[in-house]
This record gives C-alpha cells, sequence and structure tokens, in this order.
C-alpha cells in the first residue's frame, strides 16, 4: 500500500449512490430551479423594458437597443450546467461530500448569476 | 511505601529511568522500520508527507486573492438591488447575495477538502479556475444597476 492510500482523503473516498444522495439532489434541485426562474423572470423584464426604450427611441429617431442574448443565454443555462456539473462530479462519493460539492455549485450559480445580470443591464444601458 | 528494604525504591528508581533491553518482557521494537523475518517490510506505517513550504506560501497567495474577491463581491451586491416580489423569493434572493459573496471562500476550502493533498498541480487549477470564474466582475468592471 502507498502513501496515499494510507492517508484517508475527504475527496478521494467513493460512496454508492443512495436513497440519502437523491433526496438532497431533490433539494438542490429546487434551490437551483428557483435561479432558473429567476434569469426567466430578469429575461422577461428586460425585454419588457426594451420594448417600452425602444418605442421611445425610435420616436426621438435614436438606435434602437438589442436584446443581450450573450449575456441571457448563458444566465438561463448556468443553472442546469452548474447542477449538472455537481451532480455528475458529486453522486459516487459520500453524503457529505456530495452535499459540499453542491453548495460549492451553488455559490458558482450565485455569483455567476450576479455577473452575467449586470452585464445584461450594463449592455442595455441607455448612454 | 509500605515497610518494605530501603534499597527497593532506588531500584525502581534506576528501571524507571532506563529504556531496558531486548529481554524485557515489556519491550516493544518501533514499528516504523520493523522487519519480518524475511527482510522486508510486512505492515509499514508510513507518516503522511507534508505539504511543502512553497505549497503553503501559493495556498496563502490563493486565499488573499480570495479573500479580496469578497471585499470585491460585499461592494458589488451592495450595489445591486433585490428587485423579488414575494418573502420566499425575498429570502431566496438574500441567500443567493450571501452565497455570492461567500464564494471565494466556499470554493477555497472545498477545493482544500475535496482535492487529494497529493495532487498539488490539481489543486492549483482548480483554485485558478476559482479566481477566473469568481472575481468580482461586476465590481471590477464598474457595473452598478
Amino acid at each position: 500500500m502507498s502513501t496515499a492510500e494510507n492517508v484517508p482523503e475527504l475527496g478521494a473516498e467513493r460512496a454508492t449512490f443512495g436513497w440519502v444522495h437523491a433526496v438532497i439532489a431533490v433539494l438542490f434541485g429546487l434551490l437551483f430551479a428557483f435561479y432558473f426562474y429567476e434569469a426567466l423572470a430578469q429575461t422577461l423584464q428586460l425585454s419588457g423594458y426594451l420594448q417600452t426604450q425602444n418605442a421611445l427611441l425610435k420616436k426621438a429617431g435614436g438606435t434602437e437597443l438589442v436584446f443581450p442574448w450573450q449575456a441571457i443565454a448563458p444566465l438561463l443555462a448556468l443553472p442546469f450546467v452548474t447542477y449538472g456539473l455537481a451532480f455528475v462530479i458529486g453522486r459516487r462519493r459520500p453524503v457529505l461530500v456530495f452535499v459540499g460539492i453542491f453548495v460549492m455549485a451553488l455559490a458558482v450559480l450565485s455569483a455567476g448569476a450576479l455577473t452575467l445580470e449586470s452585464i445584461a443591464f450594463q449592455l442595455t444601458r441607455i448612454s | 511505601m509500605s515497610g518494605s528494604s530501603g534499597r527497593a525504591p532506588e531500584e525502581s528508581d534506576d528501571d524507571a529511568l532506563s529504556w531496558g533491553t531486548e529481554r524485557d518482557a515489556t519491550h516493544v521494537d518501533s514499528v516504523v522500520g520493523a522487519s519480518g523475518g524475511d527482510g522486508h517490510d510486512d505492515h509499514p506505517i508510513e507518516a503522511p508527507a507534508p505539504t511543502s513550504s512553497v505549497m503553503l506560501v501559493v495556498y496563502g497567495i490563493f486565499a488573499g486573492v480570495f479573500l479580496l474577491y469578497v471585499v470585491g463581491w460585499i461592494i458589488a451586491v451592495q450595489s445591486i438591488g433585490v428587485g423579488s416580489a414575494g418573502a420566499l423569493a425575498l429570502i431566496l434572493d438574500r441567500l443567493a447575495q450571501f452565497l455570492a459573496f461567500l464564494s471565494p471562500v466556499i470554493w477555497f476550502f472545498g477545493v482544500l477538502l475535496l482535492v487529494p493533498h497529493t495532487k498539488p498541480r490539481a489543486r492549483i487549477l482548480w483554485l485558478v479556475l476559482g479566481v477566473v470564474v469568481l472575481a468580482p466582475w461586476p465590481f471590477v468592471l464598474g457595473f452598478g444597476s
């Protein structure tokens, strides 16, 4: 046995996917779903805002604003990507590690969503 | 002490101050380096390799960067308003903001706990990924709604 095998490593342990894993995956799934719902709400809100602004800009003869798909598309995809990665990486790990990986993914999603939202609003700001 | 001869305590003191010999029934040889009759170790117990000084310095630098990110996120989150309607949505929004500014710390400790210390390159790669992904971009780029 090598040294690496003698030393217990949290990240190296393996476990089978059981019902506890399934319950945790569903609970975190609900949290990730909320982020998707928020992203969808932001998209609709931005769409309505752009319609109003573009109508005003058209009357004034200004350049119309373009919908910021380059920020909104990743914002809509991010909850699915982060959840999927966390599930794939953590599904054969002990329960605590599984939870830890989901918390990390949720933290990344929070930071990513805030970044993309602010980029989207910045792109639609009338200068 | 009982009423035994005056010599006995002195002898026991000498015994206590000596390591004994291999003939002593209580003598136990160190497991480290002990070998079986065939000349090689049956059950070697190796101490885990300690983290090198260079790696400790590297982790310290990453910790400093992530702490700066936390400050950046706190400033960025304060400039971003909460626009959700309803109590549950508001609570979840607050949770999302809390997680956003804690994200660098969560990532740092998550990587240290989940990536085995025997794979320092993998640890550094994951930490570099965190440095890029979790930067407080709204603050860095000067965005605020």
